[in-house]
């Protein structure tokens, strides 16, 4: 123990100077913005290549590179919005106290309303989600059965950026690469039904989606009122009826069944409403 | 007295293994390189010249550093020398500084070698500049802490293992600012409390690379250069005194 209190001696006091300089050289060399490092972002061929085909690690590496970004997007936005919120909400407080002046209460609920919080995060995902897309079309290139990268494409790129066509793209080449994947006909459907306002579609792609036992049984269930909203309540019988016939599975055909059954009373409703 | 003579001898040993031999192969590249790619470069001749030849001295020195690194001390025992070493009244924490400091300097003459013939490259392409001496002082300390790593791995794991970590630990260091920007984004997590701790631990090798700053003319601090420089002493010095530590307490069979 004698003999090695010396070197643990220096071996603290060395690594206290070492973290301490570490972190006096991190404050002159601070971290640029994630979203430059997005700006050099090589293609997936040379990254295949570069990662001596170890795509699917290099692919799973942006993901999380996607997930911070994403992450450090929110936290802009959080603090640019709660800036002007806080301002807002400050102020009207303020007036309020002293003159329970009406229209600034109102100013502060309209800053808080969710019409004007998704126009600032349209504002601000369309200028800081630039590399969004970039970064989940080299994802789903380097790892085509990479899922999630698809189904983020559907929820946040088409709502924050506005890029609908692109997120459609991804969309479909996941479809490509997984069909069997239920996930992915649901996006598509949710995409169609809020931005394209296609409801063949819709039916279309949560009907395929519908036909995975793992769909969960939200969707199932919403199938009868979609086909009767479409006025296609007999494609829609046929339709569950072929998924009833062809699974086997007990709980997955009570689920379709009772689909079948609403099905059936739209019908029935229908009818009646035409005698 | 008994420093200077095992620094010494391990410095003959290193150099009697040729290591020195590197050189030749370094300059034939950069006298074929400097010759073909004025053709191909498009006028960007010198760029790459420097890139390239700052590229290739850090590289040698790196393969240099590990591999003979995490043999020094392997050789004694294979060889039995140590028992000679221990036999006689001489403190531990010598021969562990002896063997770094010893191939330390083969390493810098190393360096120094192909410094010579990448300066003489680029006087004769006329597009020498002396701020290219900084950036490879900065790859000889990177080098060092490498030196300094594969010794302490070599005091406890055999060649192979040492060999793994050594190169496990400077790849950590060459991506260390992604484990910057992930516990930077997320610090309460364990996950980002973790590679905080990976992030001191690994050498953060990344902040030596000055070499694309220096053939872009950019400008570089006193400030950054001297904490650089500091870090790189303590980062050794902690290693070095964690290697005694280990050192101190190995038991060696006859």
């Amino acid at each position: 123990m004698k003999k090695s209190g010396m070197p643990i001696l220096l071996f603290v006091l060395f690594s206290i100077l070492m973290i301490g300089s570490s972190r006096f050289t991190d404050r002159l060399q601070p971290l640029e913005q994630d979203w430059q490092h997005m700006l050099y972002l090589p293609n997936a061929d040379f990254l295949r290549i570069a990662s001596f085909n170890n795509a699917a690690t290099v692919a799973d590496y942006l993901w999380i590179k996607t997930v911070l970004y994403l992450g450090r997007y929110h936290d802009i936005y959080e603090a640019h919005y709660q800036t002007g919120h806080h301002h807002g909400t400050g102020e009207s407080a303020h007036i309020h106290a002293s003159t329970h002046d009406s229209v600034a209460t109102d100013s502060a609920a309209f800053i808080d309303s969710p019409a004007m919080k998704k126009l600032f995060y349209s504002f601000y995902g369309k200028k800081y989600l630039v590399h969004l897309y970039p970064l989940l079309e080299t994802i789903t290139d380097l790892d085509p059965y990479f899922v999630k990268p698809y189904t983020l494409s559907a929820f946040i790129l088409a709502r924050e950026t506005g890029q609908l066509r692109e997120s459609l793209a991804l969309l479909n080449k996941g479809i490509h690469y997984n069909p069997e994947r239920w996930e992915l006909y649901y996006w598509k459907g949710f995409l169609y039904l809020f931005y394209f306002d296609d409801m063949d579609q819709v039916i279309e792609n949560f009907s395929k989606a519908a036909a995975y036992p793992q769909c969960p049984q939200g969707i199932i269930n919403m199938l009868p009122y979609l086909y009767a909203g479409a006025d296609k309540i007999d494609i829609g019988i046929n339709y569950l009826q072929s998924l009833y016939e062809n699974n086997e599975d007990p709980v997955f055909r009570k689920q379709i069944l009772n689909s079948l059954q609403e099905l059936y009373e739209q019908k029935k409703k229908k009818q009646r409403n035409q005698k | 007295m008994q420093l200077k003579a095992i620094i010494f001898n391990t410095f003959r040993e290193t150099i009697r293994n040729r290591v020195l031999y590197n050189i030749f192969i370094f300059i034939f590249a950069l006298l074929v390189l400097s010759l073909l790619i004025g053709t191909w470069s498009l006028g960007e001749r010198i760029k790459i010249i420097k890139d390239f030849g700052l590229t290739a001295i850090s590289l040698f020195g790196l393969l240099i550093a590990v591999f003979v690194g995490i043999r020094l001390m392997h050789q004694e025992i294979e060889r039995k020398t140590i028992y000679i070493l221990l036999a006689k009244p001489l403190q531990r924490w010598k021969i562990i500084v002896g063997k770094f400091f010893g191939l330390a300097i083969t390493i810098t003459i190393n360096i120094l070698l192909m410094t010579l013939a990448f300066v003489l490259v680029l006087l004769i392409s006329g597009g020498f500049d002396s701020y290219l001496f900084l950036g490879i002082l900065m790859t000889t300390f990177e080098i060092l802490i490498i030196v300094a790593l594969s010794i302490l791995f070599s005091t406890f794991f055999s060649p192979l293992l040492s060999a793994l970590f050594t190169i496990a630990f400077y790849f950590a260091g060459q991506v260390s600012t992604v484990l910057r920007s992930y516990f930077e984004t997320d610090n309460a997590s364990f996950t980002g409390w973790f590679f905080q701790v990976v992030y001191y631990i690994a050498p953060n090798l990344e902040r030596f690379a000055f070499a694309g700053r220096l053939v872009r003319n950019q400008a570089i601090g006193f400030a950054e250069i001297t904490a650089i420089t500091a870090y790189s002493f303590f980062y050794i010095g902690a290693v070095l005194a964690l290697a005694v530590i280990i050192f101190n307490r190995a038991q060696f069979e006859k």
